[in-house]
């Protein structure tokens, strides 16, 4: 599975829109502040300190498949080092990164517990994806607003975090896109959207194959059709989620995979 | 499991809880309440909508043959003619949660759908059913979108009360739907907090169930003593949206040995 490993440059990966939003963070002068304020005030390390003292590392030796991974999915994405790797003990199937300057992965116990080889590998790719693109810099800025959020003027601290939960949604297409990258299996990357959801016998039955959702098309047909009649949908995910809806990073990675067919 | 017994016919005034009547009479009495519900119903519906469409994922009979298979039979115990649509979310919950906005479904947490034998899915989905029969999930829908501010103190809480008594009554149609006192205790005890693992050690069966529950509600029932006890009890009832869980299954365990007999007596069980 992990023989002959593609590189990937940036172009590829990352997502144009998540692109954009980045770019408009880091030359905004509030974002430049955050990140003065965090590196002056040692930031990294309470944060290191408070979450890889509650996680368990896992190295070569406690857990070599997902080392594997690892490895595989640094090259792929030209990483210059390979990032250090926790779990943490959470009933959530999620994957996350913490860290700025030296960003680390997370995987939540129920994750590693539950997933297939080729998962494991989407999934630790596209946070190694996220990392090359810049987003635990984005991740780490939100945490610090909502520490120091009571702190600094309500109307500054709420513009802050909207404009930093709209890059979060833009960071999910990339991630997606890594996910597919490094698995090549379209099915398993829809799959993965709802794999916060359901398990993976059931989204088994989903029958999702290449560039067809399967049982799922019905919902994806009727949540556009319902998106089409209002406008008012794209301000209810930001109130909703922090990621965006299961359809709408359908129709992304669709685009994504048409395009470079092109 | 045995093969359940169809209630056809069954009307929700003859397992309504008596406290439900009263306050549902003090809801609709209420002009701000009327007024609160009928604003929100027309705001929020989108967003329960894009909620429904874009966050959960929806289950069919090819993705999820048993639920529905329940769902099905669950709506002809109960005689529920309108079936709902069913959805999903990775939840570590154990109510299913019915919702109703323009248009009726009921997402099903997926510790349910993993975790829960088939009588207790009965118990988890009959409750729902009930709750949109009873008309409860107009109420509880809205009920989550009601701001806490001074102008609506008074109709949240009388909400608040109202959802306490509709939840005693929709207790009652699970266990009238899953027709086994101890897979209904079993939801109870897992919302109690025992270990999944253990509810069967103490309510494997019917008969274990009616010997170890009036146990483990004595010792509940010795909790509310004093002046203070029973007041902070009162409290939770006027601020919490979910009743005490010990008190839940205490109302349904004693309306098993009365009301819950004399029905299944009547249909023919």
């Amino acid at each position: 599975m992990l023989d002959n490993i593609v590189f990937f440059s940036e172009d590829v990966f990352i997502d144009s829109r998540d692109k954009a939003a980045m770019d408009a963070l880091y030359n905004n002068d509030a974002s430049k502040t955050i990140l003065k304020f965090i590196s002056d005030n040692g930031l990294e390390g309470i944060y290191e300190y408070i979450y890889k003292s509650s996680y368990a590392r896992l190295t070569e030796n406690t857990s070599p498949v997902i080392f594997e991974c690892l490895k595989t999915s640094c090259e792929m994405f030209a990483l210059d080092s390979i990032p250090e790797i926790y779990a943490e003990f959470s009933y959530e199937n999620t994957a996350s990164l913490g860290g700025m300057n030296k960003p680390f992965i997370t995987l939540n116990t129920e994750y590693i517990r539950t997933v297939d080889k080729k998962t494991l590998l989407g999934i630790i790719a596209s946070k190694t994806a996220e990392i090359k693109a810049g987003h635990a810099q984005v991740r780490f800025m939100m945490w610090v607003l909502e520490m120091v959020g009571q702190y600094i003027p309500a109307l500054l601290s709420k513009i802050l975090t909207a404009a930093l939960d709209e890059c979060e949604k833009n960071m999910v297409y990339t991630s997606d896109r890594a996910f597919y990258l490094a698995t090549r299996n379209y099915g398993l990357t829809v799959q993965q959207m709802f794999g916060n959801k359901i398990s993976k016998e059931m989204a088994d039955r989903f029958c999702i194959t290449d560039n067809k959702c399967g049982e799922y098309c019905f919902q994806y047909d009727d949540f556009f059709e319902y998106k089409n009649n209002h406008s008012e949908l794209h301000m209810l995910q930001s109130i909703l989620s922090s990621q965006p809806f299961i359809p709408v990073r359908i129709e992304r990675l669709n685009a994504f995979i048409e395009e470079e067919a092109i | 499991m045995n093969a359940k017994i169809k209630l056809h016919g069954l009307k929700t005034e003859e397992f309504i809880h008596s406290k439900e009547v009263k306050r549902k009479g003090e809801l609709l009495e209420n002009k701000q309440v009327q007024k609160l519900l009928k604003e929100l119903n027309e705001q929020v519906s989108s967003f329960i909508t894009a909620q429904r469409l874009g966050k959960y994922v929806r289950l069919s009979r090819k993705t999820a043959p048993v639920i529905y298979d329940i769902l099905y039979d669950v709506c002809d115990i109960l005689d529920y003619d309108e079936i709902p649509e069913l959805y999903t979310e990775r939840l570590y919950a154990a109510d299913v949660i019915p919702c109703r906005a323009k248009r009726s479904y009921l997402l099903v947490p997926d510790f349910i759908i993993n975790n829960f034998d088939t009588d207790m899915i009965y118990y988890a989905v009959g409750n729902a059913v009930t709750m949109l029969k009873a008309g409860h999930a107009d109420i509880s829908t809205m009920a989550n979108f009601v701001p806490l501010n001074m102008l609506t103190a008074v109709p949240r809480t009388l909400i608040i009360h109202f959802l306490h008594a509709a939840d005693m009554t929709s207790d009652r149609g699970g266990l009238l739907a899953c027709q086994s006192i101890s897979a209904a205790m079993r939801c109870h005890l897992i919302e109690l907090g025992l270990p999944h693992s253990e509810i069967y050690n103490v309510a494997a069966n019917d008969k274990k169930a009616e010997k170890y529950i009036p146990l483990l509600l004595k010792k509940f029932e010795s909790l509310r003593e004093n002046t203070i006890q029973k007041l902070s009890g009162g409290i939770q009832n006027f601020t919490y949206f979910e009743g005490a869980a010990a008190e839940m299954m205490s109302d349904l365990f004693s309306w098993y040995g009365s009301g819950y007999k004399q029905l299944m007596s009547k249909y023919g069980g």
